[in-house]
């Protein structure tokens, strides 16, 4: 999912960056100026634990193994805009410290994986959460991450940098991850279930989209 | 979930050397540390903007060969260096490998029955290039730059507080969050008595990172209420460290500057 530089055309990076920096800036808006500083040291340690979970192997048939990118469940637990802030620091911080995914890239990169996962995801989790918190959650994680491997497929295919056309570049990444995608909605299922069993008030996503204030002395954000 | 354990603790220290010798590289005496965050952080920007605008491969393995040469009076351990640059250009080279033969043209070689095309040989050497020009220059920029100084830096472009702040308290409490997932495998090894199937495993990491993503918040709320018991609501400007502008900082100017202006100017 982490776009390296030298994959993308100069204007498509341009025009990523604008879309993520709107939607960042406008999760920030809506937080209503409500993160404070004493806030943000919550979202951090929050984020830092997402990217700690995402180093997690999940064992598949076959003998390898799969990870979590964790935008849909971000979402979920800390709602549409807290989630799509936590995202943008690991991926912030995963392209600076650790080199996944590039500099010039970095907008693509939080479009896919914190704009467009988390904000599908929250959408797919609040349409569905009347047919129950599993089926839910579960399409959140699958139709989140597939929508934003689409996401990555539409910026590759509308780039010259990249030999392949549209068509092929979309077909790839969706149907890939369309299958990977049911390794995220299960992985999603099992700890967004977990913390609605053991402290269901910590799971925002289940109240609507949470604006940083106006919570239970004890829940999260 | 002994695989389990294994593999994570694997990755984990992976990513944890790769953070430490990051941070040794930069507190290295070299020429790159040395010159001004922000002129740092901007000549490597506008050298991956000349990477990415360009389709000319000599300027291309120009701009590979300065990256490589950053590297060395930068003072960076070869093999971290090589090895994140080459991991990269090995994961491209798998995708675009096919063009060598999809691309229409004149046949280069053939290789058992395969034509191989002068285009598509050309275009194969200028997209790896370009991603091995890109990313040996982020990888010079992120091993010379701790993640406290680009976190300053980018406050001093004009970045807001709240994100900034953000992605440190991010990074400082990374580590902490590694130590407690690790130990939280470790104890759930302790605890198994048989080998479980794979339906098992699967039930015991969705505990495992739901218990784990549990303690994390509620170690932020701790961490929130320590804040507010200190008083709270103060701007935050995290690192903040003046550095004086130099000789060798209107040097490295002028060379990403050239580079990128014999990209842009025809």
């Amino acid at each position: 999912m982490h776009i390296p530089d030298g994959f993308l055309d100069p204007w498509v990076l341009a025009g990523c960056f604008v879309l993520a920096a709107a939607a960042i800036g406008f999760s920030s808006w809506r937080l209503n100026g409500r993160l404070d500083d004493a806030r943000v040291p919550l979202l951090g340690v929050v984020s830092a634990g997402i990217f700690a979970a995402q180093m997690l192997n999940w064992p598949i048939p076959g003998g390898t193994s799969a990870h979590f990118v964790g935008g849909a469940f971000a979402a979920i637990l800390l709602g549409p805009y807290l989630g799509c802030l936590a995202m943008a620091s690991v991926v912030v911080v995963q392209a600076f410290v650790f080199g996944d995914g590039g500099v010039l890239a970095l907008g693509a990169n939080l479009l896919n994986m914190a704009v467009v996962d988390v904000f599908v995801g929250y959408a797919l989790f609040r349409a569905l959460v009347g047919l129950g918190e599993t089926i839910a959650a579960f399409v959140a994680g699958w139709g989140a991450i597939t929508v934003s491997a689409a996401a990555v497929g539409l910026q590759a295919g509308l780039s010259s940098t990249f030999a392949y056309d549209l068509a092929t570049t979309l077909t790839v990444m969706t149907a890939g991850h369309a299958v990977l995608g049911l390794v995220e909605g299960l992985i999603t299922v099992l700890v967004v279930r977990y913390l609605l069993d053991v402290r269901p008030d910590l799971v925002l996503g289940l109240t609507g989209p949470n604006t940083g204030g106006d919570r239970p002395e004890e829940a999260t954000v | 979930m002994a695989g389990a354990v294994f593999h994570v603790s694997t990755d984990l220290a992976g990513v944890v050397r790769t953070a430490l010798a990051a941070e040794e590289a930069a507190a290295t005496d070299g020429v790159v540390q040395r010159l001004h965050p922000t002129v740092r952080l901007l000549g490597i920007v506008a050298l991956l903007v000349a990477a990415a605008l360009s389709t000319d491969f000599a300027v291309l393995v120009g701009l590979a060969g300065l990256a490589a040469a950053l590297a060395v009076v930068a003072r960076l351990p070869p093999r971290p260096f090589l090895a994140r640059t080459l991991a990269v250009a090995a994961f491209s080279g798998v995708v675009v490998l096919p063009q060598l033969v999809l691309a229409p043209g004149p046949t280069l070689v053939s290789v058992a029955g395969v034509a191989v095309t002068r285009p598509g040989l050309a275009y194969v050497a200028l997209f790896e290039t370009r991603v091995v020009a890109s990313v040996a220059l982020v990888t010079v920029l992120s091993m010379t730059t701790p993640f406290g100084t680009l976190v300053a830096t980018l406050r001093s472009l004009g970045a807001p507080a709240t994100p900034t702040t953000l992605f440190a308290l991010t990074y400082r409490y990374l580590f902490l969050c590694f130590d407690e997932l690790h130990r939280a495998l470790l104890a759930r090894e302790s605890r198994q008595l048989r080998p479980r199937g794979l339906l098992d495993e699967w039930r015991e990491l969705g505990a495992l990172s739901g218990s784990f993503l549990l303690r994390t918040v509620e170690r932020g709320e701790r961490v929130e209420r320590g804040m507010r018991a200190r008083g709270g609501a103060r701007p935050a400007t995290p690192y903040r460290r003046p550095s004086p502008l130099g000789v060798r900082d209107a040097l490295f100017a002028a060379v990403a500057l050239g580079a990128l202006g014999l990209v842009v100017l025809p």
